[in-house]
């Protein structure tokens, strides 16, 4: 059991990595998609029983996260007629070893860590955290709108991460919520950056910031 | 008899220019007499270094008193200086012989005699270094080599380049006795004496023993060229006559190596830091070193950085024998530290190569750029090929020397990694990739260096024209290119030279260790690599049958174009065009020339060179803005009796508020 | 033993290039291709060998060295690293170092002989093969130091795939895991296959292996062709030592287990080869100092 959370676990480190250093918008989607398909399944192998509610929850996730968000971030990316390339504003390399740096200081921290209760895994905090990082680098260090989207799911995928440790505590109704504000805000976020694509023809949030008058 | 042997071999090295000086500047019979006796004198060391190891028991000794005030004349051989001694006779007569051919008395009448005085100098003070066991003796024959240094850097004297590296290099001698100084005051007052080299009482954590370590790794480090204390290196090593640069890059950096090895050496358990500090800053040196190398336009600069390079390994080697001492770890002590005397050995084996080969080259050619040259293995045959026996150990290639070392100081880091739990120093095996990282650039940088100078067409007159080296020129590097080849088959013969050296350094605890050869496969290693050398010589011979049965000669295809020039070729500049601007955050190119826009471009034309940048982006800017401040404190010290009346009263009140305070 | 080491010294100069084979057929099944027969690397040998030698006036005996150099040293490198369970021909201890280091000199030769032409494709080929050395070099390095500090052993033969001493539950799987991906990385980039280098496109400016081999002909290409495929077939065995082992009881099964998974990796190869465009020039860092990182990931995972 262990060794499959912790191959899980892994995989979505590598995600995070091939994310820092994609060029590609639609490489960028499928990845975030494949990371919260990962997540979603990994509630199911850690419960003790598969109860109905575990299982609704778990597909309503792989649904949401897998299925409907890219393709509302397609849907944008062709809507908008968004050039496909990432913009960073920093170069993938740095940003990549600047990820590689937060992975190894999250790896150094969560030894320090006190934990309660016996996590399933000791990989769940530093994963979730470079996870977290991981995202706030996509906000932070890229230039399109709807990068910035992606990084906002990732960061919650590094939440959801964290949330695992606390799984007896915490019920799967406040995740739920969680994702489903992400939802909602995600559907605003495209229906937004469609109507700026119509008004400014640019998607590039250095230039949003002019706006605020 | 031993000790008598080295004080006689020294004042021959030291007298052996002094005959030339007596005679008229056409004579070339000063050259010879001075080359006799240097080899002489190398011949007298060496009897005296094969007497010890095959005769002697106990380390070999001599003192006397003299009527200095301090100190004794007391000098002494043990194994680690027998280690550093072999090179200094072995490139000192060497070089001397190359000399003939290279700085001939007939071509230079002007500083021919200068050189081959300052040469004997510089053979007898290193010498002294080594054996000298007292503080004052040894910082004079550490002056005495700074200044013959000076004097061999500058032998050019109408060169400005020549004498600019040669007054840095000056600045940097005296900080470097600076720190010695006060490396030897702590000394005497841990010791009470000016007896060198003593295993210190003191409890390595006090503060008198961190001072003198780091005194001692600044001091030596300046000479060394430890990264930031590398300014005056490239330069020096550039302009110098190319058989000193030799001398100075073989031998002259090991001796700074040689004063961090005996400094430490003195305790019984240091620190941890101090051997991870010593890790750190070898890995630092030697992948700046490297970065530096790779860049260069100049072969003799790139020749240069990779010296700084090359002591980074060593250093690493040392570091992690330190750092065996302080945890108990034999191993780490057996593999550093003999792989660090290894690699100085062989350092001096294929540095000294290169220059020489270098020398040719610009004595051939004329220039030391590699954008001029290419295609000169066709005019020097025997150069090129020495060249690339001394390349291909530079890198750490098998079957050659440089492999061997390196090889014993990855696997002393690999063993940090499979210590037992608990230590907690896993962190400096991290030092290894940092070495392959190294191993590759240096590929690289040689592979730019003997590529673009020796292989393809000339890219200009001065290569096209290029004629082979005589004799005398060449022997000196089949014997070096043939040391590199036999101590990389058979490590074995320097091996007991090895242990004793390493018993020396910590003999506490050398009793239960077992020997380099025993520990580590070495045997079966030279096996394999010999059985490598001979399928390599087996297949290249059969691959040089082809040639008269089936081969068409014809010229290199231009994939369809029907004009290929000398100019197409790939340059040096472009050959680590990815790499230069990978690292130039530490390089810090500067670059000038017109971006060529548009489809019918006007002639343009663009340059980028590498300057050193502590030296040139950080010391001499700053140098210079405190010159700048000194100005503008000028008009302080204005000619009026009034104003400095006006200061000591001020300097009064100040004191006096300061005692009422 | 006598039979282990005749069975991996006839694998090794005999299989290589049915390896080749392997990958184009593949290439050619997913791309609804019939393709080239599976023997075909074989008959491109035996042509070559028959055919004449064109040298250029440029050139020295560097030249003609550098593929023979090369094809020796892969061939010691292929002595080096043990076929599955069954133990190296040579082995002792720090023999990692040795493999590392000899496959440097035969990237010295070869980078040398391609300067030796003048030419400038070839020097372009030569500046791209030093300069994602020094990236994969690090890699590898640090993929290493995962299986040492692991099994606690200085040598390739008693590392991970040494049977019977570590039980599966032992592994440290997300490490071994995280190293796996960048060594099948190095391995790509190494033997210049898709997505850093396209072995078979004819577009000088964008190869790195290829265009180094422009001016060889004759015996002297079969020698470079033979040599690149021995060199495949020698990282693909390095890069199962990553891949947790099956233990096996008798030697026989060991080689068949060997023989399963090396057609595994050249199935693995011919996918990615198929699925994925060849990466920008200058994206190829990127992705190889991904491979550092992760190989380094694995190593701090096992610090812990």
């Amino acid at each position: 059991m262990t060794g499959t959370i912790n191959s899980l676990l892994v995989v979505v480190l590598l995600v995070n990595l091939f994310m820092l250093g994609a060029s590609r918008m639609r490489g960028l989607i499928h990845a975030a998609a494949a990371q919260g398909v990962i997540l979603s399944f990994m509630p199911l192998l850690l419960a003790a029983r598969l109860d109905w509610i575990a299982v609704v929850v778990a597909s309503v996730t792989i649904g949401l996260k897998g299925l409907i968000i890219p393709r509302i971030l397609h849907k944008a990316l062709r809507d908008a007629k968004i050039k496909r390339e990432v913009e960073p504003m920093i170069g993938f390399l740095p940003t990549m070893l600047l990820g590689a740096l937060g992975t190894v200081l999250s790896l150094v921290l969560a030894a320090h860590l006190p934990v309660v209760g016996h996590p399933v895994s000791n990989l769940v905090i530093p994963v979730s955290l470079s996870t977290i990082l991981t995202g706030f680098l996509l906000l932070t260090t890229r230039v399109k709108a709807i990068t910035q989207v992606i990084g906002y799911l990732i960061l919650e995928n590094g939440i959801y991460i964290f949330g695992m440790l606390l799984l007896a505590a915490v019920p799967f109704l406040v995740e739920l919520g969680i994702l489903l504000d992400l939802f909602v805000g995600i559907f605003v976020v495209s229906i937004i950056i469609h109507h700026i694509n119509q008004t400014f023809s640019s998607m590039d949030t250095r230039q949003l910031t002019a706006l605020r008058e | 008899m031993v000790m008598d042997l080295i004080v006689l071999a020294t004042l021959l090295a030291a007298g052996s220019g002094v005959p030339g000086l007596l005679m008229s500047r056409r004579s070339s019979v000063g050259e010879w007499i001075a080359v006799g006796l240097i080899v002489t004198a190398a011949l007298m060391g060496f009897g005296a270094i094969g007497y010890q190891l095959a005769f002697a028991t106990a380390p070999a000794g001599l003192s006397e008193p003299w009527s200095l005030p301090w100190g004794r004349f007391a000098i002494g051989l043990n194994a680690i200086g027998m280690v550093f001694l072999t090179p200094i006779l072995c490139i000192a007569s060497l070089g001397a012989i190359y000399g003939l051919a290279y700085w001939p008395q007939a071509f230079h009448r002007r500083n021919g005699r200068k050189l081959r005085l300052c040469w004997g100098l510089l053979t007898a003070a290193m010498m002294m270094i080594v054996v000298a066991r007292d503080a004052v003796l040894f910082l004079m024959a550490w002056e005495v080599m700074g200044l013959a240094t000076f004097f061999l850097i500058s032998t050019k004297d109408d060169d400005v380049g020549a004498t600019d590296s040669g007054w840095i290099y000056l600045v940097a001698a005296h900080v470097s006795v600076l720190a010695l100084m006060g490396m030897f005051a702590l000394l005497r007052v841990a010791t009470g004496s000016f007896a060198l080299w003593s295993v210190l009482p003191t409890s390595s954590s006090s503060v008198l023993a961190t001072g003198i370590f780091i005194l001692g790794v600044l001091g030596f480090g300046l000479k060394a060229g430890f990264m930031p204390l590398h300014v005056w290196l490239p330069g020096a090593h550039a302009n110098a006559p190319s058989h000193v640069s030799a001398f100075l890059s073989g031998v002259g950096l090991a001796m700074g190596v040689f004063g961090v090895v005996m400094v430490s050496a003195q305790w019984a358990t240091p620190p941890i830091w101090w051997g991870g500090l010593l890790v750190v800053l070898g890995a630092g040196t030697s992948l700046g070193g490297i970065i530096f190398a790779m860049a260069q336009s100049d072969y003799k600069r790139l020749l240069a950085y990779s010296s700084v390079e090359n002591i980074g390994i060593v250093l690493m080697g040392i570091g992690l024998a330190v750092v065996g001492r302080a945890v108990g770890q034999p191993l780490w002590i057996l593999l550093g530290l003999g792989g660090a005397l290894l690699h100085i050995l062989n350092h001096s084996l294929f540095k000294p190569l290169l220059f020489f080969g270098a020398g040719n080259v610009l004595h051939a050619t004329g220039t030391r750029e590699i954008q001029m040259l290419g295609g000169i293995a066709h005019r020097m045959p025997r150069t090129a090929g020495l060249m690339a026996i001394g390349s291909a150990a530079i890198c750490g290639l098998p079957p050659l020397n440089g492999f061997i070392s390196e090889w014993m100081i990855y696997l002393g880091l690999f063993n940090c990694a499979v210590v037992p739990a608990g230590l907690r120093l896993t962190w400096l095996t991290l030092a290894a990739p940092a070495l392959a990282v190294a191993g590759a650039l240096a590929l690289a940088a040689f592979v730019k260096l003997f590529g673009m100078t020796f292989l393809g067409l000339p890219r200009s007159l001065h290569a096209a024209e290029a004629h082979e080296a005589g004799i005398l020129a060449i022997a000196p590097m089949w014997v070096l290119a043939f040391g590199c080849v036999v101590l990389g088959l058979a490590p074995v013969l320097v091996l007991g030279l090895l242990e004793r050296a390493i018993a020396r350094w910590d003999a506490a605890a050398f009793v239960q260790r077992p020997s380099l050869a025993a520990v580590e496969p070495l045997q079966k290693m030279s096996l394999i690599l010999g059985g490598l050398a001979a399928a390599l010589l087996l297949g290249v011979w059969l691959v040089y049958r082809i040639r008269p049965r089936m081969a068409v000669v014809n010229a290199t295809w231009g994939c369809g174009y029907g004009a290929p020039t000398s100019r197409m070729q790939y340059s040096g500049g472009s050959f680590v065009r990815m790499l230069t601007d990978a690292y130039r955050a530490i390089l810090w190119p500067r670059r000038s020339g017109a971006n060529v826009i548009g489809f019918a471009p006007e002639a343009a034309s663009a340059s980028v060179e590498f300057p050193d940048t502590v030296l040139d982006r950080g010391l001499l800017p700053g140098l210079r803005m405190v010159g700048w401040l000194a100005g503008r404190a000028r008009p302080l010290q204005s000619q009026a009796v009034g104003r400095y009346l006006l200061y000591v009263l001020v300097a009064l009140v100040v004191l006096l508020v300061t005692a009422v305070w | 033993m006598l039979i282990n080491t005749v069975m991996h010294v006839v694998l090794l100069a005999a299989a290589p290039p049915l390896m080749l084979g392997l990958i184009q057929r593949t290439k050619a099944w997913l791309t609804g291709r019939k393709g080239p027969p599976l023997l075909q690397p074989y008959y491109d040998l035996y042509k070559l060998l028959r055919k004449g030698v064109v040298l250029s006036k440029t050139t020295t005996w560097i030249f003609r060295a550098g593929p023979m150099v090369t094809l020796v040293t892969v061939l010691l490198g292929g002595l080096l690293v043990p076929f599955g369970a069954s133990a190296a021909p040579l082995h002792f201890k720090g023999d990692v170092i040795l493999l590392i280091y000899v496959l440097a000199l035969g990237r010295f030769f070869t980078s040398l002989a391609a300067l030796d032409t003048g030419s400038s494709f070839e020097g372009m080929g030569a500046a791209r093969e030093v300069t994602f050395a020094c990236l994969s070099e690090a890699a590898i390095m640090l993929g290493l130091l995962v299986l040492i500090k692991f099994s606690g052993s200085l040598s390739l033969n008693t590392m991970l795939r040494a049977p019977e001493e570590h039980a599966f539950a032992m592994l440290p799987v997300a490490s071994l895991m995280l190293a796996a991906v960048g060594m099948f990385i190095v391995l790509l980039a190494e033997n210049a296959r898709i997505p850093v280098d396209d072995p078979a496109t004819h577009l000088e400016l964008t190869m790195i292996h290829e265009v180094m081999v422009l001016d060889h002909s004759g015996p002297l290409l079969a020698l470079v062709n033979y040599g690149a495929a021995v060199k495949l077939f020698v990282f693909a065995a390095l890069f199962l030592h990553f891949v947790p082992p099956v233990p096996m009881g008798s030697p026989a099964l060991n080689w068949a287990v060997f023989l399963a998974e090396m057609l595994g990796v050249a199935l693995t190869i011919g996918f990615v080869e198929s699925l994925m465009a060849r990466l920008r020039l200058t994206h190829v860092p990127t992705l190889l100092v991904a491979a550092s990182l992760l190989c380094g990931f694995g190593f701090i995972l096992m610090l812990r």
